[in-house]
């Protein structure tokens, strides 16, 4: 019986009844209890339906409300973690710019892309093609960039003296010497020379910046066929500075001819060697220990045709200073040495041909090397 | 750059189509005002959260009905809301405590959960079948017509869904009925 009310209860709840049914269904709810509690009953269906509905829909708010503020704090750690990368990344630059002084190499750094993964990477590439780790050795060098640095003074005073004489000896063509020699020290040069010089890791640089003296035989020598004078000045030029020249202790000249006399093993014939040397404008010294220990020089040309680039490896010189005698040049380590041990003098011929040199073989003679070191 | 106006009655037409999503931005557009209104009147976040959330399921009920019209900001309508509830709600604590020392506690009770009658409902609702439980919800929850219901859950025609209700209805009744007694579960 009480079935019978139901579809009535529901279309009541519904509002399909129209306005005369729902009137006179609202009566007969108040005569019949069975009929009240069955629209009761309907009535808390209904809202049982409501209220889960409404717990569904607020479940459904707090879900995504507490996901998407996952999603911000996870944003928020990713734009953390972005923010310390660039700020290692720049950090890394700037670092590397005010090591290498080179804005260009810098950016390099941290726009070096590898082309397999697509992705950047942030050490810098070496294109060293010598496995060695690089000592600053700028502190060793310190006492030679200040000889090298009274060498030039003296030298500046040398040409002084040559201007003065220039005149008297225009019509002397016995002997035509030029001289000068000049350094820089080692961090602003390397700024300049980064590019030409591949060795990434060289920072602390020796440069030894050598204007070659010339010395140009008479006319009348014995050896002068192939010699040009650069400057066709001065035989007693050369002759009145010859006391003085002696006094710069580094750079130093001595005639071709005497020379090659005294020294036709470590010489070059002046001819032959003015076609077979050429002339460096620079030579770039740069001190390497490797982890092998061996000793060795490598000897290669810079970009730069005139530069001459010598890697000591596990050699520590002191003073190393390049020489130019007659067309040959000689560097020199100094002194003191382990070369010592080996009765070596500690100056070596660079030989004509670039290479890696692992078995130094010292030079001997002893005009030379008093030439050199007196 | 639309007016408030215009963000007004495109949350609406939101609502309307059964765009759940509003809910969210509104709940988000709103959540400082609502919780600052509730700390500040002896209320907790979680009681601004929890107020919040029931005065968007209102707004989503009355957005469907036919004679309902906004003549204010939707903000204001949530906070007018908010606010005539959190009053209701700390007067009843006042009523059974006595004091409104224990206002932050427990969750204001707009919708009620604790009803024992309804549990049941809700519990018998979740064992129906899905078309059941959803043709139900959507009527009379959502308050969606029955064209709505029948393109909703692929029937076919607004009849077809009134039928499918109604005989719904009447099992949820049924399937209770057999399990408790008429006068117990209404008590």
């Amino acid at each position: 019986m009480i079935n019978e009310f139901d579809e009535r209860i529901i279309r009541y709840y519904d509002k399909d009844l129209s306005v005369e049914e729902a009137k006179a269904f609202e009566l007969e709810l108040q005569e019949n209890a069975d009929l009240k509690k069955e629209f009761d009953f309907y009535g808390a269906l209904i809202e049982g339906i409501k209220t889960e509905g409404a717990l569904e829909l607020k479940e459904y708010i707090k879900e995504h409300i507490k996901s998407e503020e996952i999603e911000e704090q996870s944003n928020l750690w990713m734009y953390a973690a972005a923010s310390i990368a660039f700020l290692l990344l720049s950090y890394f630059a700037i670092y590397s710019y005010l090591e290498t002084g080179n804005i260009k190499e810098a950016a390099e750094i941290i726009t070096l892309k590898d082309q397999k993964s697509s992705k950047f990477k942030f050490w810098k590439k070496n294109n060293s093609t010598v496995n060695s780790k690089f000592i600053d050795s700028t502190s060793a060098y310190k006492d030679s960039m200040l000889s090298l640095e009274q060498s030039r003074q003296t030298d500046t005073l040398l040409k002084n003296a040559i201007a003065a004489v220039e005149p008297i000896a225009e019509d002397i063509n016995d002997l035509n010497l030029s001289a000068s020699v000049a350094t820089e020290s080692t961090k602003d040069a390397l700024s300049v020379e980064q590019g030409m010089f591949d060795q990434d890791e060289a920072i602390a640089l020796t440069q030894v910046i050598l204007i070659p003296i010339k010395l140009k035989e008479t006319e009348n020598s014995e050896s002068s066929t192939s010699a040009q004078a650069v400057n066709p000045s001065s035989v007693n030029r050369m002759k009145e500075l010859t006391p003085t020249k002696k006094s710069i202790p580094r750079i130093t000249s001595s005639e071709g001819s005497v020379l090659e006399k005294i020294n036709g093993k470590d010489s070059l014939d002046s001819k032959t060697q003015s076609k077979a040397i050429p002339t460096f404008s620079k030579f770039k010294l740069q001190n390497f220990e490797d982890e092998k220990g061996e000793v060795k020089i490598s000897i290669s040309k810079g970009k730069n045709p005139s530069v001459l680039e010598i890697t000591l490896f596990n050699i520590w010189g002191v003073n190393p200073l390049i020489f130019e005698i007659s067309g040959s040049y000689y560097l020199d380590l100094g002194p003191s040495g382990p070369w010592v041990e080996k009765s070596g003098s500690g100056i070596w011929k660079i030989p004509n041909n670039t290479g890696v040199f692992y078995k130094i073989e010292w030079v001997k003679n002893k005009q030379i090397i008093e030439q050199i070191r007196n | 750059m639309p007016s408030q106006t215009e963000t007004t009655i495109s949350s609406l037409d939101r609502l309307k189509q059964g765009d759940r999503e509003v809910l969210i931005e509104l709940y988000k557009e709103n959540e400082r005002m609502v919780r600052k209104y509730i700390t500040e009147n002896n209320g907790s976040s979680d009681d601004a959260e929890d107020l919040l959330q029931d005065a968007l399921v209102v707004l989503w009920q009355n957005a469907r009905k036919p004679d309902f019209e906004l003549h204010a900001k939707i903000s204001t309508y949530l906070f007018a809301i908010v606010r005539n509830q959190w009053l209701k709600t700390l007067e009843k604590r006042k009523r059974e405590n006595g004091s409104l020392e224990t206002a932050g506690e427990g969750n204001p009770d707009f919708i009620d959960e604790s009803r024992m009658d309804l549990k049941i409902v809700r519990d018998y609702l979740n064992d129906m079948g899905e078309l059941c439980r959803k043709i139900l919800l959507m009527y009379y929850f959502d308050g969606y017509d029955m064209q709505t219901i029948a393109d909703a859950n692929q029937l076919a025609n607004a009849n077809t869904a009134k039928s499918k209700k109604y005989q719904c209805l009447k099992d949820l009744g049924t399937q209770i009925k057999s399990k408790f007694n008429l006068n117990d579960f209404l008590s």
